[in-house]
């Protein structure tokens, strides 16, 4: 066999511990709350999905996570365990010790998302050598095992090729290879499928669930497509300006979903079983102004659901049952929404 | 391929044109022939002496007939000798093309070094301290005309601490390397302060933009650092401006910088061309200006190579 080693981890336990975590961006035009008071952790091996319109805090979150954040005009709080290591207190020396050796992310564009100008082979070496302090040949080599296994034809004609003269979904190919190379215990993939061609987005998906079930790596899918995220996950976050909204493990969350902007974003995918030119449900109005966001539940402005309650108290993440929690006044199934459905003609009354 | 031979047909164009103006020129110039009698000083020749001056300059032949001849010299480098002392034409363009070559090559170089590191940080901390210091600074060096520049630094260095020869002398490297250096000093210095200021805004604002991009996030992601970051992969694409900017001084300094070899007393091409120009010396002008031509075109060949170094999308573009 070969001599290569790809870290396998067979660890278990929480991976992440982030509590109360908020990243705020100081603008001529105020305080934005881009993400605004975010716990939840992430257990070894887990594959977390975090969904969410735009610029609801999704990307700016894992970018947090990781620590990636400019620190000018940044205000951040609240607190990252990575295996029991803070990493906001972290010197950017330390953090760049665990970026691409044991946390990596991948972006939504792969066309911009790798050097134009640097070859293929060399962008690849890098966090090897970085990390591992491989040599030259000793790198190439596992360049070489790492394009095979995300399914590039020809690696070795790759590596001395730039991005441009590579399709959209090799290049996220790469991107993956890039991540995956030293090993990391968990993946952060911001949107990446979203610039792809619709039949590429599942190979991608595949390729990274089937990379991070070999490797053991955890995974954080964020989107704003709940169909991505309903095959290739464990749990999901589902946000709202800056908020966690609902979290609740995968089936739960479809089967059971409790926040009415959940039931929103569910509604608003096309259906195969609808009959040709229904109109496709939409979310009305859009996120609200991050600088300055409603009183209380701040999804009160478009949601159908709304009372005063809503406007001025803001809801804070209830039980449904162990594993799945909710922020909503008047969640899917309690009696206002019941009302509410029957008035909108969705369903009879219930008694 | 097709490349080169497109560049190849642009450059033989260009260096036609040239050649064929500046040849023309000369039939413009009202009182040419007198002038340049005057030139050789008119007392002092003959009737004979007179018509073989003018016929070695081939003044009365036909417009293409003397373009002809002229080419003709040009190619075989039979240039002349220049009408006040006899002196040949191509010393005279050698040693002055000597001096501005050198000029322009410690100038660029010094002006790079100033401006890539200065660049590098200010755009890695853009609207900090050093961004805001150093675009101050540098808006100073462009603003400052050369003279004013060469004029106190003279007196300050050589007048004042007496640090440099106020009047600069071209000693070969080779022969004298220090006093090599104290010649070159301070018009080296007058030269570059500009172009690093140019050079630095360029640079500065090339590099800023490209820190935003995506692949510099990838690379950060990745665990690369600062450093490495900011040489190692935002440099380079961000060098396009920077290059075209400093390949068109090549050609105006070779040309020479005549405030500044004034100012040091140094005869390089620039100076000598102007003096030329006063003294009705068309043969050895004519001879500078095509040589600057032709520098000007080779340095834009060079350049458009260098362009498909820094990024191998113009590469495809150009070659494919």
């Amino acid at each position: 066999m070969s001599t290569l080693q790809t870290a396998v981890r067979r660890e278990t336990g929480t991976l992440l511990e982030i509590e109360d975590l908020a990243t705020h961006f100081a603008t001529p035009g105020g305080v934005v709350r881009a993400v605004d008071g975010v716990t939840f952790s992430l257990d070894h091996g887990q594959r977390l999905g975090i969904v969410g319109e735009s610029g609801c805090g999704k990307t700016i979150l894992s970018r947090s996570i990781m620590g990636l954040l400019p620190r000018r005009n940044v205000i951040r709080k609240g607190s990252v365990l990575f295996e029991g290591t803070e990493l906001t207190t972290m010197s950017l020396k330390d953090r760049q010790k665990i970026w691409g050796a044991e946390m990596a992310m991948i972006f939504q564009d792969p066309m911009t998302s790798l050097n134009p100008v640097m070859k293929i082979g060399k962008q690849l070496a890098e966090p090897l050598r970085i990390h591992l302090g491989s040599t030259r040949e000793n790198a190439q080599e596992i360049v070489l095992k790492l394009l095979q296994d995300v399914g590039i034809p020809e690696p070795e004609k790759r590596l001395e090729q730039y991005a441009h003269e590579l399709s959209g979904g090799m290049r996220q190919r790469i991107m993956i290879a890039m991540a995956l190379a030293c090993g990391p215990s968990v993946l952060f993939a911001d949107e990446p499928t979203t610039a792809l061609d619709v039949t590429v987005q599942a190979q991608i998906l595949d390729l990274i669930e089937d990379q991070c079930r070999e490797r053991e790596m955890a995974l954080v899918l964020v989107t704003h497509d709940l169909g991505v995220v309903a095959g290739h996950t464990d749990q999901i976050i589902v946000m709202y300006a800056g908020k966690i909204v609902e979290i609740a493990p995968t089936a739960t969350l479809f089967s059971k979903m409790k926040m009415p902007y959940t039931e929103a974003l569910f509604q608003s995918i096309p259906k195969l079983a609808d009959p040709s030119h229904t109109r496709l449900t939409t979310i009305g109005g859009r996120p609200p102004n991050l600088v300055a966001p409603p009183d209380g539940c701040s999804f009160s402005p478009r949601c159908p659901y709304a009372t005063d309650t809503c406007t001025k108290v803001e809801p804070e993440l209830q039980q449904a049952e162990p594993g799945h929690l909710f922020a909503c006044h008047y969640p899917v199934g309690s009696d206002r929404w019941n009302e509410v459905q029957v008035s909108l003609g969705r369903r009879s009354g219930g008694h | 391929m097709r490349y080169f031979l497109r560049k190849l047909l642009q450059l033989v164009i260009v260096v036609f044109a040239v050649t064929f103006t500046v040849s023309l020129a000369l039939g413009a110039i009202p009182y040419a022939e007198e002038r340049i009698i005057a030139a050789k000083g008119s007392g002092a020749i003959n009737e004979e002496e007179k018509n073989k001056l003018l016929d070695s300059l081939n003044l009365r032949e036909p417009t293409l007939v003397q373009y002809g001849y002229f080419v003709g010299d040009l190619v075989t480098l039979d240039w002349g000798v220049t009408l006040n002392g006899n002196q040949p034409i191509s010393t005279s363009i050698s040693d002055g093309l000597g001096i501005s070559l050198r000029l322009m090559i410690y100038g660029q170089l010094v002006a790079l070094l100033i401006a890539i590191p200065a660049a590098v940080f200010a755009a890695y901390r853009s609207g900090g301290l050093f961004d805001r210091f150093s675009t101050t600074v540098s808006f100073g060096f462009i603003s400052t005309p050369n003279y004013v520049l060469a004029t106190i630094l003279g007196l300050l260095f050589t007048v004042r601490w007496k640090l440099f020869p106020a009047i600069s002398t071209d000693v070969g490297f080779f022969e004298a390397p220090w006093d090599h250096f104290r010649n070159f000093f301070l018009p080296t210095i007058v030269l570059a302060l500009p172009l690093a200021g140019a050079y630095m805004r360029l640079l500065r604002s090339d590099l800023v933009n490209t820190l935003q991009s995506d692949f510099i996030t990838t690379a950060r992601a990745k665990g690369v650092s600062t450093p490495r970051i900011l040489f190692g992969h935002a440099l380079r694409p961000s060098l396009f401006s920077l290059v075209t900017a400093a390949a068109v001084n090549v050609g105006a300094l070779v040309g020479g910088s005549v405030v500044v070899e004034t100012a040091f007393n140094l005869n390089g091409l620039g100076r000598r061309t102007v003096l030329g120009i006063f003294a009705s010396e068309f043969r050895l002008v004519q001879i500078t200006v095509v040589i600057l031509a032709l520098v000007y075109v080779i340095t834009n060949f060079l350049v458009d190579i260098l362009y498909g170094f820094l990024d191998p999308r113009v590469r495809v573009g150009r070659l494919g």
